[in-house]
């Protein structure tokens, strides 16, 4: 066996060396030779032309949609293609800040719970037919409707009046709080003050459904497939091969036609990092999303590479009912936190642009009155070698345990990039600490299965917001929130929380989320945040308005 | 000739009972699965969750969902795929095509290069070409073809194309001609080894034998007694591994077409498992077990028709 072994190697490492050597110069002078036909202006070429087609991108989307019904679809890469395909009421800008279009003028009443808003009469669904304010009363009681069973629905019927009555089948749905006043003029109303309103208005569960092509249809197969859609936006779907790709191409008859970035966006679903990386630099694709260690690579070839903080976060979630081990303990919980050198962990085992939390909301999320939250709020958490000892110290006596005692196991997925970051860590809680954690690694549907269950003591677990507030992080947390697995419970959190929900003054408002979130993060330390998520990717010559953003994984409507 | 329906009709009833056991051990085990198929990382309210489990019929008993699940698949129903709502029976009409097709080139490739090394490499026994073959042979069991095409992709995908200009190879997807040949080979590799090694342990044994010896005497040509009697009862034991080696190309393809990016069925098999699709989870394994044993009854058959010897109605030996 070791022979075969040695023989294979031998023989892969002579196709190494033998083709290696032809490759590489050649190859160069080929890199250098293609880029003068590329149109990028604003950034210097790098010899990555990108695809040989004209007016036509490839980008590897990595995912299938599993479904383009906006009703129903909730993962990202859905997302991604309706957000190109279809309009709503308001659409996010480069800047992820919410800007009108189907709505031509909107009106909001004193409370800031009622928005009126007037609709742009030039906009067709691909079936003839306008887009009207009964398009949006339809989407959104269908969507409040139990047997659509949208993952999402509570994303319309959590904000909306009446909308929690509505899909328990106590009211009826017209009493929902959407109302069609004529063709094109829609009134929403919010049980609360909502002050992201406008960006949920861009949000697929709020985008417009054409009545008539979803009942011919039919609602169990509405949005398999493309001919079983009908869209309303600057692009058309006009191929899907699944599990291959999906065709975007700019619709001749939209309103705006000259927000498109380009005819036509392929978008490839690619699984191997590998794969992508080889296909890039062949030119069969125009942009990839990059490993911490491809970025590295990919700059060290000279390749174009970005990236953007996602708006994505992970933390460490304790379980505070393990009392055995101290973790109903504050000070122990806050000590394993403060112990971990987040900075490090960034720079040498990411590398991918990710940057150390700061506190449980990342950086990228709105805050009051156009500023961004993290901005205003400042810094929470971080790292502290010093305080971590005294504050385990401290622990200890309260709890009577020892150092010795605490023989936690660190949950995580069991992805290589999860188990090197909880190594990572396990590391630091050693050297720093001196405490022994073990690492129970565990496919993903499992390890959520572990948190439900209670059946851990400490999780690495991660979130990505749903709307563009602070509050999608922090209400996770509340004592009957079905995400709070580590089970903390403190009236003040939970109360905290509830004022902010139904307060109007955005500013008075985001010092309660502050105080909850140094509350839930440093004081009680339930949660310790480790860093916020970046993406790093990388993109040939030709490319151009392309958005990606914490809230646009992709777009290519924002040309000017 | 009626032997032989006789045997055939027993066959498939077997086959049926095998399909019936996979079908409800596959059911419950998957069942035993920690976790919901529902939720990706978010928690959803339990009024959403009722209706997404009323939805897919798993708010009923397991054992019920099992008979709902036979009676269903005997009428060619293998319910809708969590969470995209497609028929299961769609999905596999629609990639299953295209692992096929790599997996079908995957074999001929395997056959026929496989054979020609095994009869080069026993005819021409103790020579460098013996040793070429063999070496080629050990390369191919010892490496995955994960290896394999990830070094084929890189070396005559990418590094050809960049040394030429040209691009000879496609790197990814599965449209052109040229977008074919390096899953194919890739996944091919491993059993083109296991055929060529079999190929020339039994080609040796025929060579020895006295009718090889009496072919000679008659004065025939070296060519007429390798081609016409050596290797027609040298392939006998390569027959026999063809069952199992479509086995392992067709599971083996998972790997091949992540690698390429190549929208086969491999995809959804593995998929389904680590996101709890149920559905999609007994639909392509139930699929993939009504394929392979119907593989190995053909094989048995193809077998009878080579060697006239072999009575079906006595067995495989």
């Amino acid at each position: 066996m070791k022979m075969k072994k040695v023989l294979a190697m031998a023989l892969a490492s002579a196709m190494v060396l033998s083709l290696g050597a032809c490759g590489s110069s050649s190859g160069d002078k080929k890199a250098e030779g293609t880029s003068d036909s590329s149109a990028k202006t604003e950034t210097s070429s790098t010899g990555f032309a990108g695809t040989p087609e004209k007016d036509s991108y490839t980008i590897d989307l990595r995912a299938e949609p599993p479904e383009l019904n906006s009703l129903l679809t909730t993962d990202v890469a859905s997302g991604d293609i309706l957000r190109m395909a279809m309009v709503g009421l308001y659409k996010l800008d480069k800047d992820d800040k919410p800007q009108p279009d189907l709505a031509e003028e909107t009106t909001v009443s004193d409370d800031k719970r009622t928005y009126t808003m007037k609709l742009r009469q030039d906009a067709k669904w691909t079936n003839g037919e306008p887009v009207t304010a009964n398009d949006f009363v339809f989407a959104y009681q269908t969507i409040c409707n139990k047997e659509t069973a949208s993952s999402y629905a509570f994303i319309v019927y959590d904000n909306l009046l009446n909308g929690k009555e509505v899909y328990e089948g106590t009211k009826d749905p017209s009493e929902l709080g959407v109302k069609a006043i004529d063709d094109y003029t829609l009134e929403v109303t919010f049980t609360n003050p909502i002050p992201y309103a406008e960006h949920l208005f861009a949000f697929a569960s709020y985008y417009p459904v054409n009545q008539k092509a979803y009942e011919e249809i039919g609602a169990a197969n509405y949005g398999d497939e493309i001919d079983k859609l009908v869209t309303n936006g600057a692009y058309n779907i006009t191929e899907w091969v699944h599990n291959d790709h999906i065709t975007l191409t700019a619709n001749e008859d939209f309103y705006d036609p000259d927000r498109v970035a380009v005819k036509t966006v392929k978008f490839n679903m690619m699984n191997d990092t590998n794969a992508r990386m080889n296909a890039f630099q062949a030119g069969q694709i125009d942009c990839i999303n990059l490993t911490g260690d491809q970025a590295v690579q990919a700059e060290s070839l000279g390749i174009h590479v970005e990236n953007y903080v996602n708006n994505s976060n992970w933390y460490i979630q304790f379980n505070t009912k393990k009392t055995d081990k101290g973790l109903d303990n504050a000070n122990i919980r806050r000590a394993l936190g403060l112990a971990l050198d987040t900075q490090s962990l960034c720079d040498n085992i990411l590398k991918d642009g990710s940057v150390p939390a700061t506190g449980l909301v990342p950086t990228g999320i709105a805050g009051a009155n156009d500023t961004l939250y993290r901005d205003a709020v400042g810094d929470i958490t971080g790292y502290n070698a010093e305080e971590a000892k005294k504050a385990l110290e401290k622990g200890l006596q309260e709890t009577g345990l020892k150092a010795e005692d605490l023989k936690l196991s660190f949950l995580c997925d069991d992805t290589d990039a999860a188990q090197r970051d909880a190594q990572f860590m396990q590391e630091q809680w050693k050297s720093v600490l001196g405490i022994t954690v073990d690492i129970t690694p565990q496919p993903f549907k499992s390890r959520l299965a572990s948190m439900d269950s209670g059946d851990f003591d400490m999780v690495y677990a991660g979130w990505t917001p749903d709307y563009n507030d602070a509050m999608t992080f922090l209400d996770l947390f509340t004592t009957t929130n079905g995400n709070n697995y580590g089970k903390y419970s403190n009236t003040e959190y939970d109360k905290l929380i509830a004022d902010a929900m139904v307060e109007a003054d955005p500013v008075a408002r985001q010092d309660l989320l502050a105080k909850a979130e140094t509350l839930v993060t440093q004081t009680d330390a339930a949660i310790y945040p480790i860093y916020f998520s970046a993406i790093s990717y990388a993109v040939s010559d030709k490319v151009q308005n392309m958005t990606r953003t914490g809230f646009q994984e992709f777009d290519f409507t924002d040309a000017e | 000739m009626s032997n032989r329906i006789r045997y055939i009709l027993k066959r498939i009833i077997y086959s049926f009972i095998t399909i019936l056991v996979l079908v409800t051990i596959t059911f419950l085990l998957m069942q035993l699965l920690p976790g919901e198929p529902f939720t990706a990382g978010k928690a959803l309210p339990d009024s959403v969750m009722q209706a997404l489990e009323k939805k897919y019929g798993l708010d009923k008993p397991v054992l019920q969902q099992l008979f709902i699940y036979i009676g269903n698949a005997l009428r060619g129903d293998f319910g809708i795929s969590i969470p995209d709502g497609r028929a299961v029976t769609e999905v596999i009409a629609e990639a299953f095509p295209v692992s096929f097709s790599l997996g079908i080139r995957a074999l001929l490739f395997a056959f026929i290069m496989g054979i020609l090394l095994g009869v080069v490499a026993a005819v021409k026994r103790g020579t460098v070409w013996d040793s070429a073959a063999m070496f080629l042979a050990l390369v191919g069991v010892s490496v995955p073809s994960f290896i394999m095409g990830a070094i084929l992709q890189y070396f005559l995908g990418l590094k050809l194309y960049q040394a030429t200009g040209v691009q000879v190879f496609a790197v990814i997807g599965w449209s052109d001609f040229n977008s074919k040949i390096l899953p194919a080979f890739a996944l091919a590799f491993g059993s083109m080894a296991t055929v060529s090694r079999l190929m020339r342990t039994s080609m040796l044994d025929v060579l020895s034998q006295d009718y090889i010896k009496t072919a000679k005497a008659k004065g025939l040509s070296q060519r007429q007694i390798v081609w016409k009697h050596a290797v027609r009862n040298a392939v006998m034991p390569v027959v026999t591994v063809m069952g199992p080696l479509v086995a392992a190309v067709l599971t083996g393809a998972f790997v091949v077409e992540n690698i390429f990016s190549i929208p086969g069925l491999g995809k959804y098999f593995v998929t389904s498992v680590q996101t709890l699709n149920y559905t999609m989870i007994a639909g392509t394994t139930v699929f993939y077990g009504i394929f392979l044993i119907l593989a190995n009854l053909v094989v048995d058959l193809i077998y009878g028709f080579i060697d006239p010897r072999i009575k079906l109605t006595g067995g495989k030996e």
